[in-house]
């Protein structure tokens, strides 16, 4: 029995070097194609960044003097008031809760599905978290977290008495970390269903014919031949990840205690809660360098992973 | 490289740019003048559709009085209203007429215009305000708004599950024994705790300085939540759910205002509100509401107040026709037909109408609602205090829900969760 | 057929069945707290919370989706959520595969670390972006207008990354045949690209719709005037007053604004399904 080739590794698209006849008369076109986008990314978001980077050097009030601060907003993140710490550590925890369980969960369900007649159906059915305005989310999903609510009802009948799950500092994360799977669920499970249903039939016949069982063709075979898909959902459910804000504020507003934190909703309540624009750039600053150097990490190590055609 | 080169030259430019917006970033607030002519923008939580048709009437008749003034209205959701707030100081398209809580002038003071120089232009007559409305606005002995409602804080029961408790209504001036021992009997006998705690501020330290005088704020504005008294206070608020297990715990540190929603849910029997709720509360709940005034402890100190009102913001560029568009909203018509909408009115003069409003709307299925709110009211307002707020107290409010919920829980003693929150104001 | 095969059809099929069984029940607990969404919106206000809790109250209170429409204007708020997700929808669309064309079709130095700077941009949270991205609006002159809503989040990088996956995933020959066919580029992006590309612009084009849908933040501060410029989520939170919230149409309105999202999923589900896996991610 021969074994099932893994498909070749290659690194896609083709380094430019081999092109370097056209590159100099591609140059000119690439940038009349670029212009509006670019344009559009330098007024809309370089200049707004810019102006936040500017912003985190100075102490600068909504309202009343702006001065200089230099470092002094980036000192204030690790002194001994700062909220900074917390929001940090729960940001990381979320991500690290996040999205693993997100990637498993979804590509799990997405094969489930592939195996059902309603795949379709099933698709959109999954996809209705995500549509429901996260204000409903929050009211639902509190009235089932709360004593006496449903999730404690349906405990009792199996004699588990919960603590009260949003109030206590323990548990308040995971049950924040639930909602916010439950919410995003949809997307990379679309992903996923969309990316089996184009594997590639013949290499799938090929390996049944072969006798691989139904578990090492999806492990060596189906996956592997998605791993584009997984790492497109892994960095950008990433990215997102680390930005989470408005689910623990609409469920727990950073509470119990600093429990549910995170950068953003320290950016947040810096900037609008306490009128402080400066104070409130520097940690975003902070988050975006993480960011960068995690997705970075990402990108290069794709070539070990993901297999292009 | 040439990208290199042209990715430098945009940072260059960026920066640049930069600089010179915010240099040059003036705009100056909103309104425009046109010979005269004036228009204001006047910015006012959402009322709900027909509050805001009422209140849009009050800006109509300002052209009316005044023709060369028009006034714009912009009603931005409530539970919104300040974060948008900050971000139209921080471009400097504040509204000229700027609507602020009480609880919040401290905070937005320095960006507001104190009314002393407009007396005239506002008609301004300090006998014809409730006092504690008046002073409510003001901040470091300057008035900064004028009032438009008057609240203060009062207990809500539900008069069902007393008479299914067999427990006798409570009366005005009663104590806080009084009220332990009503909570027991009521949880014993329903099964469900009998008050609704809550983190709002108002609401949870009105009882504290029932309970014994303790104030979180110094009169010089300072957050001071290590005094003895308060300790004591907040250790027994605490323990009602703790130890005498007679209180609801709200679920999270999202749920600010519990008690009170619990409260017209009927799941607890009592909380505290405010009287801006007595026309809504009474008409929402499916049984029948009653109003007390809050019992008081052995140095109890009666009760908070708390109202809004309309002032100038600093930036204003027609700053006299903002004081005089004021003057007509705030005027004896204007308040009259507010009152007659079931809003607390803050000029005394329309407590009357304000109270038939509520015999009218309430006394159908609640005999004797508005007899037992005209005492109630008076009662509290005899010994009602405004309440002061911190120039940081959105964050403090902040920091106390996420705190507070863990004593409130059991989870962490209340006197450290005081020094929490007294720690993250800084 | 022998015996033991039909034996092992049959363990089959039961075993299909018990699984569509068992996915059915996983999908029902899955969309459970949706339904309890819906069977709440129809109670009145005061039961929402009542305790213990239950699916539904004592009353159907059909009212409540009426209210939803008589206390606010949210039918306004629909429209203009589905003008804004609609326009912003088109820009991102034209903007993103112009610039994926270049970034995943032409050659040029730099293009890929280019394309990480653009994903970068990315990482930037919103929230620290909005005040300065005022500022812009009032030097514009643009604060309450449609521009403002539709224009400044309208050229993210998620967009172009999205396409350039799915260009790069094109076989080049296709692009070479075109150019030895005398196109420019400008005929070979409109003739040859786009329509490939259909499926992966209806995927970029639900995501984006539902974005711009769902955007809270940035409206809140743009929009002065609620009524004649707020998206839904804004209008969401018209129902939470000074005095209390009104739960039931909260509820009642969330159901409402399902609607046009989930229809837009549904007619793109079939140009969905194609597009996702050609976004170069199923490694064809």
């Amino acid at each position: 029995m021969t074994a099932i080739a893994s498909p070749p590794r290659t690194v896609a698209p083709p380094p430019v070097a081999r092109r370097r006849r056209r590159s100099r008369s591609e140059a000119r076109p690439a940038l009349g194609f670029l212009t509006p986008s670019a344009l559009g990314l330098t007024i809309f978001v370089l200049f707004p960044t810019i102006l936040a980077v500017v912003t985190s050097l100075f102490h600068w009030p909504t309202f009343g003097d702006v001065t200089w601060a230099g470092g002094q907003n980036y000192a204030d993140l690790f002194s001994a008031g700062s909220q900074f710490g917390p929001a940090l550590v729960n940001t990381v925890v979320f991500t690290v809760l996040v999205v693993p369980t997100n990637l498993v969960l979804t590509l799990a369900m997405a094969f489930w599905i592939a195996s059902s007649r309603y795949r379709r159906f099933y698709r959109v059915l999954f996809f209705l978290p995500v549509v429901t305005p996260t204000v409903a989310t929050a009211i639902i999903w509190k009235m089932l977290y709360q004593p006496g609510g449903m999730i404690d009802w349906v405990a009792s009948r199996f004699g588990i008495e919960l603590p009260n799950l949003l109030a206590t500092p323990s548990t308040a994360l995971l049950a924040v970390v639930v909602v916010i799977l439950w919410q995003g669920f949809g997307y990379n499970m679309l992903i996923f269903s969309a990316a089996i249903d184009q594997l590639p039939e013949d290499i799938l016949a090929a390996a049944a014919l072969d006798g691989a069982s139904p578990l090492r063709q999806l492990f060596q075979i189906k996956i592997p031949l998605m791993t584009p898909a997984i790492f497109f959902a892994s960095t950008v459910t990433m990215i997102q990840a680390f930005q989470i804000f408005s689910e623990p504020y609409v469920m727990t507003a950073g509470g119990p205690g600093n429990a549910t934190v995170t950068i953003v909703m320290d950016v947040y309540q810096t900037a609008f809660q306490g009128g402080q624009l400066g104070a409130a750039a520097a940690p975003a600053m902070v988050l975006f360098v993480l960011i960068l150097v995690i997705t970075m990490v990402q990108w290069i190590g794709q070539r070990k992973w993901v297999h292009y055609e | 490289m040439k990208l290199k080169a042209k990715g430098l030259i945009a940072i260059c430019v960026g920066v640049g740019m930069a600089a010179a917006m915010t240099a040059c970033s003036s705009g100056g607030s909103s309104g425009g003048s046109n010979g005269g002519n004036v228009t204001l923008d006047w910015g006012f939580w959402d009322q709900g559709d027909a509050g805001n048709k009422t209140w849009q009437g009050l800006a109509d008749a300002v052209h009316k009085k005044y023709p060369n003034i028009t006034v714009k209205l912009t009603s931005p959701p409530f539970a919104d209203y300040f974060t948008k707030l900050q971000s139209q100081l921080a471009a400097n398209t504040t509204p000229c007429i700027v609507s602020m809580q009480s609880l919040r002038l401290p905070a937005f003071a320095s960006a507001m215009e104190p009314l002393t120089d407009y007396s005239s232009e506002l008609g301004f007559t300090a006998s014809d305000w409730n006092a504690g409305a008046l002073k409510a606005l003001q901040y470091q002995g300057k008035q900064y708004a004028i009032p438009y409602g008057f609240s203060t804080m009062v207990m809500y029961y539900n008069k069902d599950l007393f008479a299914k408790a067999g427990v006798a209504e409570p009366k005005n001036g009663w104590t806080i024994d009084e009220f332990e021992a009503d909570a027991k009997k009521i949880t014993a006998a329903t099964g469900k705790p009998a008050f609704g705690q809550s983190f709002s501020d108002l609401h949870m330290f009105s009882l504290l300085l029932a309970d014994n005088g303790a104030v979180p704020v110094t009169s010089g504005g300072k957050l001071d939540l290590t005094s003895s008294t308060m300790k004591d206070a907040f250790g027994w608020y605490s323990g009602l759910s703790t130890s005498q297990k007679v209180a609801s715990v709200p679920a999270s540190s999202s749920d600010i205002p519990w008690g009170e929603q619990q409260l017209v849910a009927g799941n607890v029997a009592m909380a505290v509100d405010g009287t801006w709720n007595l026309s809504s509360n009474a008409t929402q709940a499916g049984f029948k509401i009653g109003v007390v005034t809050l019992p008081q402890g052995a140095n109890g100190g009666g009760t908070f107040s708390a109202n809004s009102g309309f002032g100038i913001s600093k930036t204003c560029a027609n700053k006299k026709e903002a004081a005089q568009a004021i003057s007509v909203i705030t005027g004896a018509e204007g308040s009259a037909t507010a009152a007659e909408q079931g809003n607390v009115p803050a000029r005394t003069a329309n407590m009357p109408l304000f109270v038939k409003s509520l015999a009218d709307q309430v006394d159908p299925k609640n005999p004797g609602y508005s007899t037992q709110v005209e005492a109630t009211m008076a009662a509290s307002s005899k010994n009602a205090v405004p309440f002061i707020s911190t120039d940081s107290w959105d964050q403090t409010t902040k920091a106390i829900a996420r705190e507070f919920i863990l004593s409130y829980t059991g989870s962490q003693s209340p006197a450290q969760s005081l020094q929490n929150v007294q720690n993250s104001s800084k | 057929m022998s015996d033991s095969v039909r034996a092992h059809r049959g363990a089959r099929r039961v075993g299909r069945v018990a699984s569509e069984i068992l996915l059915g029940v996983a999908a029902l607990a899955f969309v459970f707290p949706v339904i309890f969404t819906i069977t709440s919106s129809f109670k009145p206000n005061n039961e929402i919370f009542s305790q213990p809790p239950s699916l539904f109250g004592t009353e159907f209170r059909w009212q409540n989706y009426v209210d939803v429409f008589t206390n606010a204007p949210f039918l306004q708020y629909i429209v203009n959520g589905i003008i804004m997700s609609a326009a912003g929808t088109i820009v991102v669309l034209i903007v993103s595969s112009l610039a994926a064309y270049s970034f995943g079709i032409l050659r040029w130095r730099g293009r890929d670390q280019t394309m990480l700077a653009y994903l970068a941009t990315m990482m930037i949270p919103q929230e620290v972006l909005v005040i300065p991205m005022f500022l812009l609006m009032q030097r514009f002159g643009w604060i309450n207008t449609w521009q403002a809503l539709i224009l400044p989040f309208a050229f993210g990088a998620f967009g172009t990354f999205l396409l350039r996956q799915f260009f790069t995933s094109l076989p080049y020959d296709i692009v070479e045949a075109s150019r030895m066919d005398g196109c420019s580029n400008w005929s070979t992006f409109w003739r040859i690209i786009l329509p490939l590309a259909k499926p992966s612009l209806a995927v970029l084009g639900v995501w984006t719709f539902i974005t711009y849908w769902n955007s809270f933040l940035w409206p809140l501060i743009v929009v002065n005037d609620v009524h004649q410029l707020g998206n839904v989520p804004l209008g969401l939170q018209t129902f939470f007053g000074e005095h209390g919230a009104a739960w039931n149409l909260v509820l009642a309105a969330s159901v409402i604004s399902i609607a046009p999202t989930l229809i837009v999923v549904i007619l793109l589900q079939k140009h969905l399904v194609k597009g996702i896996a050609t976004v170069g991610l199923a490694g064809r």
